[in-house]
Order: structure tokens, then sequence, then C-alpha cells
């Protein structure tokens, strides 16, 4: 057993709940043991740290501040009114935006390069960027140079008007920029490629080209990563943009263009004439840019210019198959069920037929399902004199629409029942049941008082009756279940027992 | 005016007329009710979260929950009582639905924070501290900081008292590294 005091000891030391001589004996251990006066400090110094943690109050501003946002809330309630979003001070983690930058945004220099490519005019049909679209060339020599300045620490070789005035002298002479395009008076809608549409426009007016200004000659050639500027008039490819009236040369998403509607993309020929009177040589359908349905021979349709292939169309009959098939499966498995079910039907039947008249078990109950009860009995016009019994129990007679119901089939009386009617008097429907108290030791207990409850006409025979010396006794009551109360010494017990002719004997069990 | 309760953890329920004008819906006595145990409230929720902006979250939860089921508080029962263990269980509901922390995770925003934090010079407790269940960061917070006695403390969270001991006494051992008796 350890001499120390344990943690719990510690702990309510701690607390303050100790007094009395659990707290001297305490004080007394503690002046004597180092250990216990370490431990004891180390879970003081935690319960300090814990205390400076958790008893962090605000002040009073943040206080009634806080508590003004509540009571907004509970003013809402109380009131009825719908209930405003509750909001803290700053945005809990799970709330702040997730598209929100992380970082300030950066200066407009170094923004996304989509952003400044826009800023610059570029996408802007018809509209010359006022910046270049190369990179500004770069001089080694001076790079270097640069460097050694920085690494010498000559703050006065880095001079950033020397920088721009060194770079800048290496940058071709710019051409004016950010003037919109010299473009002629006229109308600016879509000339060339709608087929039906500007005919009077696309007469008058040839196809222009987009010409970059030849002005101002670039004398440099631009990095070698960079994309080839045009410099000079672009020679017609034969191919074209023309989207919003302008023609570019050559627009890169010119290779996936199906070829039946590359004729849309090309530019006219010089001097052709669209409305010309002269008979087209292709057909309608070529013209309009459509082409035929391979799935549906003699209708035509737009051309397909993305690569998804044509066969990843499924047939529909094939998917008809499938779908008859389905339906096959699927009611061939309905008829088997119905089939299963009805068999089992069949073979319940007999069983509880089996069971109904020979008293084992309730009629019509198997495995917790309730079944219609089924009495074979003999027909109304049948002579139940010439028949016993036992005959009639479990006769393979089959019932017709004269048989009788359940609760109409006549219940053949004993002898023992007509006894015991005559013994309680003349009225017929006056029934008899005889029967022994009996303790748990199996002994006959005599003076038990038992009665019939209920009214004065359900009991014609004697009651309450007293038990005799052998328990026995007899109760009379008419045909069906009554209460019987069996009174001894005070208590009081309640059965119900169904008087009917030939009932067995009664046997209650006293405690 | 509503001076501040001596005691407020075992001051007994709320007067029953202010309760049952609070009851039917009369501001005034519903807000003397709540503003009397404001600060506590916002100590326990401070607790139950370990986080500024989480706790002010829960600090108005509850008392919209409170306004809400104030028809449910029984005559005679301690508000403060009840505003507490309305804090506990929406603390620990919102633990079952962002899941288990993960060991090592950083604790939240903390009043003050940074190296001005009051435990920026020992962050192995406050890392220790938010690993222990709500309940028990509740009874933690009861016995240390607000200096409730067992019973006291068992009444507020209708616990045991024995198994208040007792997990007082398991959490003490495991703060300071210590192994339980």
């Amino acid at each position: 057993m350890s001499n120390h005091l344990s943690v719990q000891d510690l702990s309510a030391s701690l607390d303050g709940v100790l007094s009395g001589p659990a707290l001297e004996q305490l004080v007394a251990h503690l002046a004597g043991c180092h250990a216990c006066r370490d431990a004891q400090s180390r879970l003081a110094k935690h319960d300090d740290a814990l205390r400076r943690l958790l008893a962090h109050d605000p002040d009073d501003r943040t206080m009634d501040e806080l508590a003004r946002r509540s009571e907004t809330l509970v003013v809402a309630i109380v009131r009825g009114t719908p209930e405003p979003p509750i909001v803290t001070s700053a945005p809990l983690a799970e709330e702040e935006d997730p598209d929100a930058p992380l970082e300030p945004p950066l200066a407009p220099d170094l923004g996304r390069p989509g952003e400044r490519a826009t800023a610059g005019g570029f996408g802007i049909i018809g509209f010359r960027p006022p910046v270049p679209t190369y990179a500004p060339p770069s001089d080694p020599d001076e790079v270097r140079r640069l460097i050694d300045a920085l690494e010498k620490g000559n703050a006065g070789g880095l001079d950033a008007a020397n920088v721009r005035a060194n770079v800048r002298a290496n940058v071709p002479a710019s051409e004016p920029l950010g003037e919109p395009l010299d473009e002629p008076a006229g109308p600016s809608f879509d000339r060339v490629e709608q087929p039906g549409m500007g005919e009077a426009a696309r007469r008058d007016e040839p196809a222009r080209h987009y010409e970059p200004r030849a002005d101002a000659p670039r004398t440099d050639a631009p990095r070698t990563d960079a994309p080839p500027i045009p410099s000079g008039p672009a020679a017609p490819s034969g191919r074209g943009f023309a989207h919003g009236g302008a023609w570019s040369a050559d627009p890169p998403y010119h290779d996936q263009v199906h070829p039946a509607e590359a004729a849309r993309f090309s530019a006219p020929a010089a001097g052709s004439d669209p409305m010309s009177r002269e008979p087209r040589r292709e057909p309608a359908w070529s013209r309009w840019g459509m082409e035929p349905d391979p799935l549906d021979p003699g209708t035509y349709r737009q051309p397909i210019t993305d690569p998804f292939p044509i066969y990843a169309r499924r047939p529909r009959a094939g998917r008809n198959r499938i779908r008859s098939q389905i339906m096959r499966a699927s009611l061939v498995s309905a008829l088997a069920t119905v089939g299963g079910l009805l068999a089992l039907v069949l073979v319940l039947r007999p069983s509880s037929l089996a069971t109904d008249h020979a008293g084992a078990r309730p009629a019509g109950s198997l495995l917790g399902v309730r079944l219609p009860p089924v009495l074979l009995t003999p027909h109304a016009h049948d002579d139940t004199s010439t028949r016993t019994p036992s005959a009639v129990v479990g006769s393979p007679d089959v019932r017709d629409a004269a048989t009788r119901g359940a609760v109409e089939t006549r219940v053949p009386r004993g002898s023992a029942a007509d006894s015991s009617r005559a013994a309680a008097g003349d009225d017929p429907h006056a029934e008899r049941i005889c029967g022994q108290v009996v303790n748990m030791a199996g002994e006959p207990v005599a003076d038990v008082v038992i009665s019939v409850l209920g009214a004065a006409a359900t009991r014609p025979g004697p009651s309450p009756v007293r038990s005799d010396e052998q328990g026995r006794f007899c109760l009379s009551a008419t045909s069906g279940p009554h209460v019987v109360v069996i009174e001894r010494a005070g208590l009081s017990q309640r059965i119900t027992v169904g008087f009917a002719p030939g009932a067995p004997e009664l046997q209650i069990l006293l405690p | 005016m509503n001076p501040q309760p001596s005691d407020p953890w075992r001051e007994p329920g709320p007067d029953p007329g202010v309760l049952n004008a609070a009851q039917r819906g009369e501001l005034v006595a519903l807000f003397s009710m709540l503003r009397a145990h404001r600060l506590e409230l916002w100590r326990v929720c401070l607790a139950l979260t370990l986080d500024h902006r989480r706790a002010e979250r829960l600090f108005h939860e509850t008392l919209v929950r409170a306004a809400k089921n104030l028809r449910t508080l029984p005559p005679g029962s301690p508000i403060l009582h009840w505003l507490t263990r309305l804090a506990t269980h929406l603390a620990v509901a919102w633990t079952r639905q962002e899941g288990p922390r993960r060991p090592g995770e950083p604790t939240g925003d903390w009043p003050g924070g940074g190296a001005e934090s009051p435990l920026a010079g020992d962050p192995r407790l406050l890392a220790a501290l938010a690993d222990v269940s709500v309940p028990d960061r509740l009874l933690l917070a009861l016995a240390v900081v607000e200096r409730l006695g067992y019973g006291d403390v068992a009444r507020v969270t209708k616990i045991e008292t024995l198994e208040v001991v007792r997990r007082l006494t398991r959490l003490r051992a495991r703060l300071a590294g210590e192994a339980a008796a």
C-alpha cells in the first residue's frame, strides 16, 4: 500500500471540500512528504493556468455588445418576427468565404494575366491593345551588370531610372497603340458566314481582312517562344474568322472545324458574286452547311463538329430488346411469386383443418398467421343422430354455399351438459361448471368464496358458493364467458370462465 | 436595475412572478433574467468551445434556445443551471456534427490571442484541454474556474456527486500528466 496521498485526495484538497480530521491528516502528511507536496503544487499550477485561461472576462463594452445582439434575436423570437441570423464579432472559420483570397490582392501589375489582358484591350475586336504583345527583350550583359552591382552593394547602379532607360533602349520603337483599327464605314454585321443574310452588303463590299498597321515595322525579332507577330499585310490564306464583321487570319480553332463547315469560314473568292444567277452545282443541303444523317436516310442534320463519335448513338432497337428482356424477366418473377403464394395457402389450409376440431390449437392460427376458420360439419339437412361426434370431427365433407358459418354451427351436446342443465333448473340457457380449488401443493382448499360477477340474470344458479372440504364447488351461469371472483382471506382474484355445455372441470390454483 | 447576484450559481430559481412574466413574453422580465447571468454564461461558453468566436455563437444560440423553450423551465429551477445545460447540449451537438478533433489540431481563436494569450507560455495545456470532451470541460470550468463544490457541480450538471469526484480526479491527473490513482 502506498504511503502517499492519492490524486483524489489532492484534488479534493484543491477543491476545498476536505474538512475536519481528513483535512488535518492531509496537511500533516503534506508537511512531511516532499513528493506529495510536489504533486499538489503541480496540480495547483495547472488549476491556476486553467483559471487564467477560462476566466477571461471581456470588458463591459464587449459584453454589452454581445448582450445587445442576443437581445435582438430574443426580441425577434418573442414577437414572432423572422429571426435574424446569428452573427459574431468575427466570422467563424466555416462561415468564411472559401473563395476569398487568403492574401490581399496583388498590385495591378502583378494581377492575373486574364485581367491584365482585358485591361490592356486584348479580346476586343477592332481594337488594338495599347500594350505590346511580347515580353520586353532582356540583355544578358545588362542583367549580369545589375547582379554584380547588387552583390557589391552598389545601389547607385540600381537606379530605377537607369534600369528603365537601359531596358527601354532595347525595346523597338513602338507603334501608336490603343487606337481603333481603321475600318471603312459600313455595316458591321456578319456579311459572309451567314447564308442568306446580308446578301446586299456582300455584293457591295468585298470581304475585308485584318491587316496590321505597316507604318511602324518592327526592327527586331521577338522572343523565340513568343508567337510570331505579323509584320506586314496578312497573306490571304483562304480561311478566316468572320465574326462581328471583322476578319482575322486563321483563328486557332480552325483546325477543329468540321469539313462541312469549312466553307463558312472560308474567305470568299475575289470577284465572286454570291448573288449571281449562275446555278450552283452543289446540293442545297451542302450549301446550307448540312450533311446527310447516316442513321436516318433522307434527312439532313447539322454537322457534328465536336469529337463525339457518331457510333456512340445506340440504335433504338437494341434498347427495346433489352427493355423487353427486362419486362419478360419481371413478368416471370411475378408469376412465380403468385404461384408460390398459392401453393403456400394450399399447404396451410389442410393443416388448419386438422387442428381445428381437435382442439389442440385455436382454429385458423398457424405460425402466427390467422387463417379463416374452416369447420367440417355435416350439412344442415344431415341427420346428426345417425353420426357420432367422432365421425363428424375431421370429416372430409366439402363445404358448399348452404354450409353454415362457424358461428352458426350447431354444437353437439353431450349427456353431461344435459345433466348439468337439469341440475341448474329449467332455464334452457343455464350452464353449470364444477371444479376444485387447490393450493400450490395440490391440496384442496375449503371455504373459498366463488361468485359470478355480473347482473342477476347471468346467475341463474346460486352465487356466491363456497368450496367444500374437498375444495369442490359448482357454479351456474348463462352460456358464454363470465368473470368469476375468487375470494379468500381478504384476497380477491378474478378469472374469466366460459360457461358452455360439456366444459371441462375448472381447476383453481391458489397461491 | 438588476443587481448582480452575490452567488449566481447557488441562488434559487428566479422569482415566480418574474418567471411567469417572462414566460408570457414580457421582454423586460426576460432580459432581467438573462442579463443577470450573462458573465457566467459567457465563461461557460468559452470553456466549452475554447474559441472566442465560437463562444460568441454558442452564447447567442443558448439564449435563443432559452427564449424559445422558456415555458419548459419549471418554477423554482435555477435559470443559470438551465442555461449551462443548454449550452452544453449545443456544444456537444456541434462537436458531433464536426466529428472528432484530430490530435495536434490547433485550437481556435483565443481572446487576446498570440503572444498575449494567457497560455502562450503553456500551449500544451491548451492542447490537452482541447482534447477533453465537452462535458468534462464543463466539470473543470465549474470546479476550477467557478470554484463550485462537488455537490453544486452535481446539481448544475445533474451528474452524481461521486461521478463528479471521479471524473474531476481523472481529468486533473490527465491534464497534469500524472497517472490516475
